[in-house]
């Protein structure tokens, strides 16, 4: 099974170790899947699904409320987004896509991540509007209106591409297909995905970039402080043709040329 | 099947650890003992050799396992200097009987001892010795707990399962060397005194330089006798090969994984977290002509 | 003296190449008769202070013929016995080994008079000499003014093994009246090896005792040989 040849260094990751991730990130880093206004943070009782968090690690990620209006004259909306499971397949559909995103194309990780969202909306007491020439909210109540849980499957194909920035070489991934299923009407669905994509590609995704750096035959370290230091430089090539990363077969797979140098 | 693999090609193995071996650097000094007593002084490092992976073998004599075998590893001596300590007899100057008589000595005059010492000499005999060796090198993977960084390891140590050396070449001129140490010998014992004081203990004992020649007892094939001084008696590539294999099992891994892993690194802002770490159920590691693999599973 | 030379070569012998009797070195040995019975003390100095000190038992027949004194050795901190026989037969030979603190005098005596004392050779005591140095030496008796010219000569015979046999010199008072003494024979060619023995007059009022030194007047080194200055001083010819 030669891995390496023509290049120096393999590195390979199973979609094996995605549950494992996951399950992880859940026990030790909720707050990566939890993103809640503080209202809903301070509120246990009203999550969609419970949280457990270590000590010293917050449960949710803190976010703004959305706002009407630049004044404080109407309160804002709340909201919890809640990410529940996240499966992965490397080139190969494991996770079921939708019929729309059939099939996966190749070089892709398709993606499912499974969610539960609540919103909390203020509702205006007509009764307690005043004057409208003065300020007809400023007394106003609001009381608000804790929305039901809904849940849903978000589907994504993320493509994935390796890039050296100084010692250290990435492996980052970015969506370019998406869908939902079990949301109706189509426009809902449509407005709950790209919110979701939004959130997915700016703060999941980010999370997932990973460093192949550490995954290299350190020899630096090892090193007698007396030895002529010797440069070990990694630089990700593989044969002409084929795609570095390659993704494909429940594999992602990196290659990468080695260079010792003397001064 | 393993969650993360890793290989690494023989090529890159070569450049890696062959570089890796050039750094080691050793120094010590060694003797023997008895009458006469040998000792050396090396301080030497290695020059790669060939490096070739070798496969698992279950019907090998030597090692079933997968091993880098690294041959005509070059031992080059940066200083490699034979000591010699030899012990003068006491030799007698002087003595005799004043007045013999039929029943022994009436008055007997006592002699002035000389010598009874030791003397020592050096000489450096790196140009004449060259010397390789051949090592197999397992990597084996290994479970210990890092104290610096307070976190247990996976480590892929390299531990030298056999090694065998070349046989020593040693130059013809080695008889010239053994010269010059005698004659280093004979200065050490007599080099303070007069011309004239010299040539009276040459007469006493017979040529000092003959003395000591005696005494170290030289067969003529000095090629062979150096070589079994060498090889058997002093045997400096046996420590040689210990310190690689200290040097190896305790300053050098191969590759490193801190376990648990950490797959979501520490966050600093907006609030301190720390990283999301799994652990490290299996380390394995097969070799094969082409690569090194070496898989990890969570 | 050549302080280096004694870690290896453990002895001094090559580093004094002039001698005086009153001064015992490793390259002087006094052999002394015994005379009467008895118990006798003897000191030894160095650099004029008492170093050591030892008795010593003369003993009627049969006893030792003869007692080696070693004055640098003395084996226990006061004194130990050695036992000698009678007047008359026995003998002791008193020997510096170890000369590297500086040389020695020694005096043995009792009650009823001196048996040795070395800066009062007498007759009947005998002084054996080891000149190695090749050159020429020229021993006088500095009370009476007796000369012996010692040549060592290393290239005699050539090549070695050099003769080692002794050399007698016998230092006569030819006159007793007259207050001169005189060596026989005057001139001694020998090989470094040969220990030369000089036997002593016996004790009269004019020469009292005998002082011998030796002065070096002459240095062969290899085939050269070269006056020194006292040589020089004394216009001796090679």
């Amino acid at each position: 099974m030669a891995l390496t040849p023509p290049g120096d260094l393999y590195l390979g990751l199973n979609d094996s170790i995605f549950p494992k991730v996951f399950a992880a990130i859940v026990s030790q880093r909720p707050s990566l899947l939890n993103y809640a206004t503080s209202y809903f943070a301070s509120n246990p009782q009203t999550w969609c699904q419970p949280i457990a968090s270590p000590t010293g690690t917050p449960p949710v990620t803190v976010v703004s409320p959305l706002q009407l209006t630049t004044d404080n004259s109407v309160p804002s909306v709340d909201l919890l987004i809640q990410i529940t499971n996240i499966a992965a397949g490397f080139g190969k559909d494991t996770v079921g896509l939708p019929p729309s995103m059939q099939p996966l194309p190749p070089q892709r990780i398709a993606l499912k991540i499974s969610f539960a969202a609540r919103f909390s909306i203020p509702k205006l007491d007509p009764s307690t509007i005043g004057c409208p020439d003065n300020n007809p909210f400023s007394k106003a109540s609001f009381p608000p209106h804790l929305c039901s849980c809904f849940t849903g499957d978000l589907f994504l194909t993320a493509a994935g591409d390796i890039m050296q920035c100084d010692s250290n070489m990435w492996i980052t991934f970015a969506l370019d297909q998406f869908d939902s299923t079990n949301i109706t009407p189509a426009g809902l669905q449509e407005t709950a995905n790209y919110f979701l994509a939004l959130l997915v590609d700016t703060k999941l995704l980010p999370q997932m970039w990973f460093n192949v750096a550490p995954a290299v035959i350190d020899l630096s370290k090892t090193l007698p402080a007396s030895a002529p230091i010797k440069t070990i430089t990694v630089t990700p090539s593989a044969p002409a043709g084929s795609p570095n990363p390659n993704i494909a077969s429940d594999l992602l797979e990196a290659r990468s040329i080695l260079t010792v140098t003397t001064p | 099947m393993n969650d993360l693999t890793i290989a690494i090609s023989a090529g890159a193995l070569e450049d890696t650890f062959g570089a890796l071996i050039e750094i080691f650097s050793f120094q010590f000094s060694k003797s023997t003992g008895g009458s006469v007593q040998f000792s050396i002084n090396v301080q030497c490092h290695f020059e790669r050799g060939q490096m070739t992976l070798m496969p698992p073998d279950p019907a090998s004599l030597i090692y079933q396992g997968g091993y880098f075998d690294l041959s005509d590893v070059v031992i080059k001596w940066d200083r490699l200097d034979l000591g010699v300590t030899v012990h003068i007899p006491g030799v007698n100057v002087g003595g005799f009987c004043l007045l013999p008589t039929p029943w022994g000595c009436a008055i007997q005059i006592p002699p002035t001892t000389l010598f009874d010492v030791d003397i020592t000499a050096t000489i450096p005999i790196d140009n004449i010795v060259d010397s390789r060796l051949d090592l197999g090198v397992a990597p084996v993977p290994t479970h210990v707990w890092n104290s610096d960084l307070q976190t247990y390891q996976w480590l892929l140590v390299p531990h030298v399962v056999w090694q065998e050396l070349q046989l020593l070449d040693i130059a013809d001129t080695v008889a010239d060397l053994i010269d010059g140490l005698i004659t280093n010998l004979v200065n050490d014992a007599l080099g303070f005194l007069p011309d004239w004081a010299k040539d009276i203990i040459d007469e006493l004992v017979g040529g000092l330089a003959n003395l000591i020649r005696g005494l170290l007892s030289l067969p003529t094939d000095l090629q062979a006798w150096l070589s079994n001084l060498l090889r058997v008696s002093l045997d400096p590539f046996d420590f040689i090969v210990q310190l690689v294999e200290n040097y190896f099992q305790n300053d050098l891994s191969l590759y490193s994984l801190n376990d648990p892993m950490a797959v979501l690194p520490k966050q600093t802002t907006p609030v301190a977290l720390p990283a999301v770490t799994m652990p490290i159920t299996n380390v394995s590691i097969d070799v094969d002509a082409t690569e090194v693999v070496i898989g990890v599973t969570s | 003296m050549i302080k280096p030379g004694i870690s290896k070569l453990n002895s001094n012998i090559f580093a004094t190449t002039e001698l005086d009797t009153s001064q015992l070195t490793s390259q002087i040995v006094l052999v002394v008769p015994t005379q009467k019975q008895g118990r006798y003390r003897g000191v030894i100095s160095l650099s004029g202070a008492t170093a050591a000190t030892f008795s010593l038992a003369v003993l009627p027949s049969p006893a030792e013929p003869f007692a080696i004194i070693d004055l640098s050795d003395i084996p226990s901190s006061d004194y130990t016995f050695n036992v000698v026989e009678m007047a008359g037969k026995g003998n002791l030979v008193i020997h510096v080994s170890d000369d590297t603190e500086g040389p020695r005098a020694v005096q043995v005596a009792n009650d009823s008079g001196l048996l040795v004392d070395n800066r009062q050779l007498t007759g009947n005591q005998q002084v054996i000499l080891n000149l190695y140095r090749p050159g020429v030496h020229q021993v006088t008796d500095l009370t009476g003014g007796g000369q012996c010219t010692i040549t060592v000569n290393q290239l005699l015979p050539s090549p070695p093994p050099w003769p080692t046999a002794q050399i007698t010199v016998a230092v006569q008072q030819p006159d007793p009246t007259k207050a001169a003494t005189q060596m026989v024979p005057s001139s001694v060619t020998k090989s470094p090896l040969q220990p030369l023995v000089f036997t002593l007059p016996a004790s009269t009022t004019t020469v009292p005792n005998i002082h011998l030194v030796t002065d070096l007047l002459a240095v062969t080194d290899r085939f050269r040989t070269e006056l020194t200055e006292k040589g020089r001083a004394r216009n001796f010819r090679i």
